[in-house]
């Protein structure tokens, strides 16, 4: 009964943390020097792993997909499968699970960090809104890094896909059929798709990362205990977002 | 009499149904050092932070200035500011930036006024050398000053202090305890301090309150505690 009440206040928390943001966007200008500082950290602390992780999973999906295709003599349709794959799913869920991990739990670990030693409480003081001041540079810096994150992942995933199909003996599909059939294949509405499932990715991430942060209570014990909680809960919400965003992204006719 | 500057009527206050504030009426008059001491626990951070609005009383009135404490107002309004336990200040800023965070996130002045007002503080606290540090770089007691600092680039009229001498060896105490004798006699702030250090109370306070269990128990000059046998005083 204790978990379900903690959700249901979770969720409230959420939706008013979001709610202030998007009213506090209307001082984005005097946060601009905030914003860029997050959007270089962000994309600082994940384009490397982004990389080899979208390398990884372009590879890894060309192999086996391929070799099964070449049991049925049609791996020529490789390019499509990897390229649809990659956009329209794994680049997108990747890439949040990867700003949630690396940049969540940072932003978490900071805030709560601040919250435990009053430095939230000093900001208020001062008449500072730790919406304006924190949260929203953070929500509108992920608003940006993400979709570029899935993009960064689309392209090479494919690059990992296209050079294992070209290289394995039993693939055996050069780079330019690869292409090509992935260019017939994939349309720009896939694309689309994996960047709006980002948008909402990146929103779910940056709002629940600062609301567990600010509702951090207690010694710095509970520092580590919001860094696991927020993790945990920007985990899950990628996933049920991304099967709600897919059903509604296939009745609006993008899938 | 001097003027009021806050004036408390049966505040109250209760955490998870734990009374910390137990029905305190008080005065702090103007431009006086007035010490609220205690043991840990006796609910003096929350009196503190009722005052400038970072917690609200379940019941009572809390008048600054003759105005009744208004909680869609801040602590700006009334030109009231808090020194944190431990300082609060922003970690990852340098010690100029925490200095003239207010002005700036207010765009109160330009650049150079904020930068000049905020090297004039810090000289007037001796740290004008670390304005370029990081916090980090600080020793305890230079954080403290550097939080003062801070509380006073918004030019108070009220000061509030949270246990500022709480992580400080004596040598830091006593440059605390000047800055404090300092501001009193430089300036005209009301300099309300909470603390459970009876000899650092005793080298600053005009007056003193003892709280104990929620409730005042005794609120006089230094040599009325002294004379005081009352049973809390002597277990402090």
């Amino acid at each position: 009964m204790n978990k379900i009440v903690a959700i249901i206040t979770g969720i409230g928390e959420f939706l008013k943390l979001l709610w202030k943001t998007i009213k506090s966007i209307k001082y984005f200008g005097s946060t601009v020097d905030k914003f860029l500082a997050q959007l270089f950290d962000m994309c600082n602390r994940t384009l490397p792993v982004a990389a080899l992780i979208s390398l990884s999973i372009g590879a890894v999906l060309s192999l086996q997909t391929g070799i099964q295709l070449a049991g049925y003599g049609i791996q020529d349709r490789i390019g499509g499968i990897v390229g649809v794959s990659l956009c329209t799913e794994l680049a997108p869920v990747m890439a949040a699970i990867l700003m949630a991990g690396r940049v969540g739990s940072s932003i978490t670990a900071e805030i709560s960090s601040m919250t435990v030693y009053e430095e939230i409480s000093a900001l208020k003081t001062m008449n500072i809104d730790p919406v304006r001041f924190l949260v929203l540079p953070r929500f509108l810096a992920c608003l940006i890094a993400l979709p570029f994150l899935v993009i960064y992942m689309d392209l090479i995933g494919w690059l990992g896909g296209s050079l294992v199909s070209s290289m394995n003996q039993t693939i055996s599909v050069s780079l330019s059929s690869f292409y090509n059939d992935l260019s017939q294949v994939v349309t720009l509405s896939d694309i689309m798709s994996g960047i709006i499932k980002s948008l909402f990715f990146a929103i779910a991430i940056s709002i629940i990362s600062c609301s567990v942060g600010l509702l951090a209570k207690g010694g710095p014990r509970e520092i580590g205990n919001s860094v696991t909680k927020s993790v945990v809960a920007s985990f899950i919400s990628i996933l049920l977002l991304d099967y709600f965003i897919t059903r509604f992204l296939i009745l609006v006719g993008l899938l | 009499m001097s003027e009021p500057s806050i004036v408390l009527e049966n505040v109250s206050k209760s955490f998870d149904g734990r009374i910390v504030i137990d029905s305190i009426s008080s005065i702090f008059t103007k431009n006086e050092v007035h010490v609220i001491l205690g043991k840990s626990g006796t609910g003096k951070s929350v009196l503190l932070k009722m005052l400038i609005g970072l917690i609200e009383p379940d019941s009572g009135s809390i008048k600054i200035n003759g105005q009744d404490l208004d909680p869609h107002k801040t602590a700006k309004d009334y030109k009231m500011s808090y020194v944190f336990q431990g300082g609060a200040l922003l970690n990852s800023f340098s010690v100029l930036e925490n200095v003239t965070i207010y002005l700036d996130e207010h765009n109160i002045y330009d650049k150079e006024t904020r930068i000049s007002k905020a090297l004039k503080i810090l000289t007037e606290l001796g740290i004008e050398e670390a304005a370029n540090k990081m916090i980090s770089e600080l020793s305890g007691g230079m954080q403290q000053r550097v939080a003062i600092a801070r509380s006073l680039i918004v030019e108070p009229d009220i000061l509030l202090y949270d246990e500022p001498t709480s992580a400080l060896d004596p040598i830091n105490t006593k440059t605390v305890s000047q800055i404090i004798n300092k501001l009193k006699t430089q300036r005209n702030i009301t300099q309300i301090v909470v603390t459970h250090d009876i000899a650092f109370s005793y080298s600053i306070a005009d007056r003193i309150s003892i709280l104990d269990q929620g409730k005042v128990s005794i609120t006089g000059d230094i040599d009325a505690i002294k004379s005081s046998n009352d049973p809390i005083l002597v277990s402090i």
